[in-house]
């Protein structure tokens, strides 16, 4: 089977509560997540376990929404991708600010409260630190590519427009788009891996 | 994965097979009819050969679809004997490479695009919260 199906067969388990499902999906999305959270962590060193904490307490916020039946159109690979990079991009968020105020003498943040949570991570509008690290890591990420409509497709994507959108816009068909985000995404991990 | 996903290549040899394919897809765009395969590939011993034979084959059946034409296995078995015939009607058969004109409608979160790794883009309402 492979991993766009195998993702999408344990999403409908995991809204019904299937604890295996949960954690076939977890494997799969672990290394992403941890990945991800390093990239929204990198300004600031910490032990790798910080990185795994984001990733495992997203993960969590995910399956209790899930079950809860707060993502009625989580359907395939691309749906629970979407919904756990914006939600660890929170977390991560969270722990930056809660390390800034402890380091400044005050109190533990409390628990989040994951409908707040969710309510934020799904607002239009990044927080204003969260904004500053995603303008960080664009304008980092793109001086990654040394082609021009590679960087184009990059900017595109990153401004919202849709494969269908962006093959449209270049000329090509949308299989070709997808080409090329894919070779983005090669050239940006082996820059992360050098 | 399936027959029809897009193969995870280091960065050297998914810049070529991209050039390959653009070249590929800008002569099928000339409107002279099906580009020869042939000529776009390389030796058959370099590593790039199956994956770009595949993914050109793939181009071949979006264009041909959409110049109104209904490819067949024989199309391909014919020209490369060697090709997996199994592969070959996973493809033909896969409805994602059916030709779109429709654009999507969906909007996006920009902090999905940020990790590469996996697919980025737009982030749908996923209900009320």
């Amino acid at each position: 089977m492979s991993e766009e199906g195998s993702v999408s067969r344990w999403l409908g388990p995991l809204q019904d509560g299937n604890s295996t499902a949960a954690q076939q999906l977890w494997e799969r999305c672990f290394l992403d997540l941890v990945q991800l959270a390093r990239k929204l962590m990198r300004q600031t060193p910490r032990a790798a376990a910080d990185e795994e904490d984001v990733a495992l307490s997203a993960f969590d916020s995910f399956c209790r929404n899930a079950e809860a039946g707060r993502f009625p159109q989580l359907h395939d690979r691309d749906d629970l991708w979407r919904v756990l990079a914006v939600i660890t991009a929170r977390k991560a968020s969270h722990l930056r600010r809660d390390e800034a105020r402890q380091k400044r003498g005050g109190a533990a943040s409390p628990v989040q409260d994951q409908t707040a949570l969710l309510e934020q991570a799904f607002s239009r509008e990044p927080s204003p630190e969260l904004a500053a690290q995603m303008t960080e890591d664009y304008e980092r990420l793109l001086t990654q590519l040394d082609d021009e409509q590679l960087r184009q497709v990059a900017v595109w994507r990153m401004e919202g427009y849709t494969v269908d959108e962006i093959a449209s816009r270049i000329g090509c068909v949308p299989r070709s788009v997808k080409r090329k985000l894919q070779l983005i995404r090669s050239l940006w991990e082996s820059e992360d891996d050098s | 994965m399936s027959a029809s996903d897009l193969p995870a290549l280091p960065p050297a040899l998914a810049r070529r097979l991209d050039q390959a394919c653009n070249d590929f897809e800008s002569d099928w765009q000339q409107g002279q009819g099906s580009p020869c395969l042939h000529d776009f590939l390389p030796d058959a011993a370099d590593e790039l050969y199956r994956p770009l034979l595949h993914e050109l084959i793939v181009l071949d059946i979006l264009y041909r679809r959409r110049a109104g034409e209904c490819p067949k296995a024989d199309d391909y078995q014919a020209r490369f004997p060697a090709l997996e015939t199994g592969w070959l009607a996973e493809v033909l058969g896969d409805a994602d490479l059916r030709w779109r004109e429709e654009p999507s409608t969906d909007t996006i979160a920009q902090v999905a695009t940020l990790a590469p790794g996996r697919p980025s883009g737009p982030l749908p309402n996923f209900g009320d919260y």
